[in-house]
């Protein structure tokens, strides 16, 4: 029994662990079973801080997505307000060969003769021999791409490329401008929105109507030809938001063809060029006199005379019948100068210098392309404030005049003219009394509506045009030229101001073979220009314009409010 | 029993995890692949919209037109744009309101 017991106790002490202190380290006895299980054990816990390792890193498909693009030298594409192509960036690929990897030369030279019938080959077995790298053919097609990957020569070795493609050719030459060659931008939207275009993934989307940008461009072109201009300008805005559906300067240039444009004559005359506008600036004087409540637009003018003298200087009407009594409203519909003089006197220096800021013509404007011009500093005074009242010696440029006839127009409120589209959401301010715009709008389309008005040619049947015309002596060194700017900004439609706009000729000259069909609706026409003045150049023009673009105006943006 | 039960549960947890690695990882994969069949499909859709774009736009129309429609296609007056309205049971023609001069 008590050696039973023994035995008993033999295969308990078998069964555990046993820890003895041993002289030098720790004795560790496993039995098998635990041994299995720690050396198990270990594995998946290797394996589990493995998975652990592997869990943690993220795999970001979309950032692989940016480094690749990035890595390509990618550029946005700039599309218009319906998602048209303005500026498409594609790859395409260079051959090139490296003589040096040659292995068979005949072997070669047949079989590109074979992909590439028409190419001169004496050429290419020329630089095969100079021995240095040299392209092959640029921009292949994808067909001739695969034939070349086909032949497996190591000496074959195409190069990937980015190319900017301008499908519009000329249209938005002035808006998008160029890039060089190391895909930087160096005007026109290009280069200030370089940062954009290069980081960012979606197309930016502009506010320009493509179509509505090809039509005033074909009739600036059109009248170019015609009265023989130097130039021209239109710019197309919504006078609610700001947003500019069509920016054309003539002469403009393809951007495809990446030409280095030195001639001072493709200056952007909407943005760029600094002019005298001359009378459209007498809206503003009366406009002002309406938001300083000085005058109404039934305020008499009695006895005003023929012509003034200022420091020397003569002021003149224009027009020597033009009656000596006017009111406020027959002055800006007459274009007297002398009248608007009176309203400016009337309203003094400080308060017409403020509404001009106000409405952002004097100052130097912020816009979405660099190509912008700074007014001349206008030395204020008492001669200047009466030329001022009138147009003369004062300078903006075409898109500053747009940006004040809309805020005169809408009611009063501020707006940021932009070429990028944004958000509609925008708080709008309120810079002048809504009155102005209940006074000047009825005046502005007398202007265009009755006999005495200097527009009569811009009355297009269903638009409800109102505006006001300008034609400036253009200044030069120390004096004026017999050149002329002849300007048209128009509003439309009056009874609730949607679009403005503003069209410029630089130099134009009378053209004795154009036929002018009158729209008073009598069907009469007029052969030959008989002034070179705003009101058979630049209103002709105009009318021309909204006739074309109206029906898109009146269907695709009727809403646009 | 409890020592067994741990263990159990953290093994078990290992290769759950290891399943769903495993399982995460084939789905990363297709969507990777998804990713870049779109942006091949992209590519194609741009180049045909570039496409498209060029030969709608008004300069090839006047073109098209001037060689196939010359008097078929006229400028429409606005006087005879009208815009229709759905009134359920009619349709109802009206004047474009895009200036209504007294």
């Amino acid at each position: 029994m008590k050696s039973k017991d023994s035995r008993i106790i033999i295969e308990n002490q078998q069964s555990d662990f046993l820890y003895q202190k041993s002289k030098s380290n720790l004795n560790i006895t496993f039995n098998r079973i635990s041994f299995i299980f720690f050396v198990f054990f270990i594995i998946f816990f290797i394996y589990s801080i493995h998975l652990i390792h592997l869990g943690s890193r993220k795999i970001n498909i979309e950032a692989i997505d940016d480094i690749v693009k990035i890595d390509k030298l990618y550029r946005a594409d700039i599309v218009d307000r319906n998602q048209e192509y303005l500026v498409k960036t594609i790859n395409s690929i260079d051959i090139g060969i490296s003589p040096t990897k040659i292995i068979d030369e005949k072997k070669l030279l047949i079989n590109l003769r074979f992909i590439f019938p028409n190419k001169d080959f004496s050429e290419v077995k020329k630089r095969i021999k100079k021995g240095k790298f040299f392209y092959f053919e640029k921009r292949i097609s994808e067909e001739n791409y695969e034939k070349l990957m086909q032949l497996g020569d190591k000496s074959i070795e195409p190069i990937e490329n980015l190319i900017r493609i301008y499908p519009q050719k000329n249209l938005f030459s002035h808006i998008l401008g160029q890039i060089d060659n190391d895909n930087n931008g160096i005007s026109g939207l290009e280069k200030s929105l370089d940062g954009d275009l290069k980081n960012t993934q979606d197309p930016i989307i502009l506010t320009v109507d493509k179509d509505i940008q090809f039509l005033i461009r074909d009739e600036l072109d059109k009248f170019n030809k015609i009265f023989k201009t130097k130039g021209s300008g239109a710019i197309l805005m919504n006078v609610t938001n700001g947003e500019i559906l069509s920016l054309v300067s003539l002469p403009d240039f393809d951007p495809n063809k990446r030409e280095k444009i030195n001639d001072l004559n493709y200056i952007n005359r909407v943005t760029k060029g600094v002019y005298e506008f001359g009378s459209v600036f007498k809206t503003f004087t009366l406009a002002a006199a309406f938001d300083e409540k000085i005058i109404e637009p039934k305020t008499e003018f009695l006895d005003l005379p023929k012509s003034l003298t200022c420091a020397g200087f003569p002021i003149r009407e224009y027009d020597n019948d033009i009656p000596s009594n006017l009111t406020a409203e027959q002055i800006l519909i007459r274009s007297g100068n002398i009248g608007s003089v009176r309203i400016g006197q009337k309203l003094g220096e400080e308060k017409l210098r403020l509404f001009l800021s106000k409405v952002g013509v004097l100052e130097k404007a912020n816009f979405d392309i660099e190509e912008v011009g700074k007014p001349i500093k206008f030395n204020w005074g008492k001669c200047p404030l009466a030329t001022a009242s009138f147009g003369h010696g004062i300078t903006t440029t075409l898109f500053q005049l747009a940006k004040a006839y809309s805020i005169i127009v809408n009611g009063g409120y501020d707006i940021d003219p932009s070429l990028i589209k944004r958000s509609l959401d925008i708080k709008r301010k309120k810079i002048l009394d809504e009155e102005v715009s209940k006074k000047i709008l009825p005046i502005l389309r007398k202007i265009v509506s009755t006999k005495e008005g200097t527009a009569s040619l811009a009355n297009v049947n269903g638009y409800e045009i109102g505006g006001k015309t300008g034609t400036a002596q253009k200044s030069t060194k120390g004096g004026y030229s017999k050149s002329k700017i002849n300007s048209f900004v128009s509003v439309f439609p009056i009874s609730s101001p949607k679009f403005v706009l503003a069209v410029m000729l630089d130099e134009p000259k009378t053209n004795e073979n154009y036929v002018y069909h009158y729209r008073d609706g009598s069907n009469l026409k007029y052969k030959g220009t008989p002034y070179n003045t705003a009101g058979w150049t630049t209103v002709e023009v105009t009318g021309k314009i909204i006739e074309k673009i109206g029906p898109i105006l009146a269907t695709k943006y009727s809403e646009i409010n | 029993m409890k020592k067994i039960s741990m263990i159990s549960l953290i093994l078990f947890l290992i290769l759950f995890t290891a399943v769903i690695k495993n399982s995460t990882k084939r789905i990363e994969d297709k969507i990777f692949e998804s990713k870049e069949n779109l942006r091949s499909l992209k590519i194609n859709f741009e180049n045909i919209k570039l496409e498209h774009n060029y030969l709608s736009s008004a300069d090839k129309l006047l073109e098209f037109n001037e060689l196939y429609f010359e008097n078929k296609l006229v400028q429409k007056n606005i006087k005879n744009i009208k815009i229709i309205y759905n009134n359920k049971t009619q349709l109802k023609l009206e004047e474009n309101k895009f200036a209504h001069e007294k």
